[in-house]
C-alpha cells in the first residue's frame, strides 16, 4: 500500500466534505506509514530517493533516517492541528474526523509512542482557554468558556478535561444563582428567597437554573466512570444539585442524586449523613 | 480563536508538509507546486541560484528553503512522486 497516494485521496475526500471516505483513506495511509517505518525494504526505497538529492548522495541514509524519524510527529501534528483548526471554525464533522484518525494513530505500533491522547486533550483545552481560571472568571467569561468546552466535547466526547471543566462551570453557575437567591442567614433554604421574588424575575431565574441543572446532570452522566480522578468536584456538583432540588421541593430527585453521589464514595461517612438528612427532610414534609 | 500555524514566527509546524497540505490545503498546494517548479528550475539551471518564486503575499515563501533542507526536500519529493502527483511510481 502506498501511504502517500492514500493520504492524497484522503485530502481530496476531506476537501469534498466526504468525511467517512476521508477517514478510511487516512486510516489506510497511517497503516502504510506504519509499515514504511517498520519495513526495511520500504526504508530502502526512501534511501534510494534520498540519493537523488544533489549534494547528499553520500548522506542519503542519514537524510532518510531523519525523514522517517520526523514522520510520526508530522502525522500527529497534521491531525492535531486539523482538529483545532476545524474546531475554531465550528466544523465539527471535520474535527471529529481528525480525532478519529488520531485515535487510530494511537493504535499503530510505530506511531503510538508519538500519540498521547490525554496530553493532546489537555493541550486542546489550553488552546481553547477551557481552564479553571476561565471558569472562575466573570459570568460572561464563564459562559463563553462553557460554550468552548461543550464544543470540544461535541467533537470529542471523551475529553476528560473539558468534561471536568463543564461540570465545574455549571456547578459554579448553580452555586452562584442559589447564593443570589438566598440571604446570608438563610443560604440553606433557597425556597424562602425564591418566594420573595417578583413573578417575572423568579420565572427567568427558574428557567435559567433549570437549563443549567439539566446541562450539569447531562455532563455528570456522561462523565460517570471517566472523570473519577475528580471525585471531590463531582461530589460538590451533586451537593449543589441536591440543594437546588430541595429548594424547589423535588425531594425524590434529591434523594436519587445523593444515592448517585454515594456510589462515587460508598464508605464516606459524611455522605451517608448527608443522604440521611435529605431523607429526614422528606419525612418532615 | 482561529489558529493559523503559519502566521507566527518560529512555529514548529511551519515546515511540516503534512500540516501544510492537510490544514491549509490552498497554501499547501501552492507550496508543493512551487516546490516542483523550483526543483525543476534547479535541475535545469544545474544548481544555479534558484529563480525568484512568485508566491502570494503572506504565503509560505519556503519552497526555496524546502529545496535546501534535505529532509523536507525528501518529504516533498516523496509526496509528489509517490502520491501520483508526478508520473514516476516507486519501483
Amino acid at each position: 500500500m502506498n501511504p502517500f497516494a492514500a493520504q492524497r485521496r484522503a485530502f481530496e475526500h476531506m476537501l469534498a466534505g466526504d468525511f467517512p471516505a476521508a477517514t478510511g483513506q487516512f486510516a489506510k495511509a497511517l497503516t502504510g506509514f506504519d509499515n514504511l517505518l517498520r519495513d526495511p525494504q520500504a526504508r530502502r526505497l526512501v534511501v534510494e530517493r534520498a540519493t537523488l538529492i544533489p549534494g547528499y548522495e553520500a548522506g542519503a541514509e542519514e537524510v532518510a533516517g531523519q525523514f522517517l524519524q520526523a514522520l510520526p510527529g508530522w502525522l500527529r501534528e497534521l491531525h492535531f492541528e486539523g482538529f483545532c483548526s476545524a474546531l475554531a471554525k465550528h466544523a465539527l464533522e471535520l474535527a471529529r474526523m481528525h480525532w478519529r484518525v488520531l485515535a487510530k494513530t494511537a493504535e499503530l505500533s510505530t506511531l503510538k509512542k508519538e500519540i498521547k491522547l490525554d496530553l493532546l486533550q489537555d493541550q486542546i483545552c489550553l488552546r481553547f482557554q477551557v481552564t479553571q481560571e476561565a471558569i472562575a472568571e466573570s459570568l460572561s467569561e464563564r459562559a463563553e468558556a462553557l460554550q468552548r468546552a461543550e464544543r470540544i466535547l461535541a467533537a470529542d466526547r471523551d475529553n476528560k478535561t473539558a468534561r471536568r471543566m463543564a461540570i465545574s462551570g455549571y456547578t459554579t453557575e448553580i452555586q452562584t444563582a442559589l447564593e443570589r437567591l438566598s440571604p446570608a442567614h438563610k443560604k440553606t433554604d433557597p425556597t424562602s428567597a425564591l418566594d420573595r421574588l417578583v413573578a417575572g424575575k423568579r420565572q427567568r431565574l427558574e428557567v435559567r437554573l433549570r437549563k443549567t441543572v439539566r446541562r450539569l446532570r447531562q455532563h455528570l452522566r456522561l462523565g460517570r466512570g471517566k472523570t473519577e480522578s475528580d471525585v471531590e468536584g463531582m461530589l460538590f456538583s451533586y451537593r449543589q444539585l441536591c440543594h437546588y432540588y430541595i429548594g424547589i421541593g423535588e425531594l425524590e430527585t434529591a434523594i436519587r442524586l445523593t444515592r448517585r453521589a454515594r456510589r462515587l464514595r460508598p464508605a464516606d461517612e459524611e455522605l451517608r449523613r448527608w443522604a440521611r438528612r435529605v431523607r429526614q427532610l422528606r419525612k418532615r414534609r | 480563536m482561529s489558529h493559523n500555524p503559519f502566521k507566527s514566527n518560529g512555529n514548529p509546524y511551519r515546515s511540516n508538509p503534512f500540516v501544510l497540505l492537510g490544514v491549509t490545503p490552498d497554501i499547501g498546494q501552492a507550496v508543493i507546486e512551487e516546490f516542483a517548479d523550483a526543483r525543476e528550475a534547479e535541475l535545469v539551471a544545474g544548481l544555479q541560484p534558484l529563480p525568484d518564486l512568485e508566491l502570494r503575499p503572506g504565503d509560505c515563501k519556503q519552497a526555496a528553503q524546502h529545496l535546501q533542507d534535505p529532509v523536507l526536500r525528501l518529504a516533498f519529493d516523496l509526496m509528489l512522486r509517490w502520491s501520483g502527483l508526478e508520473d514516476e511510481e516507486p519501483s
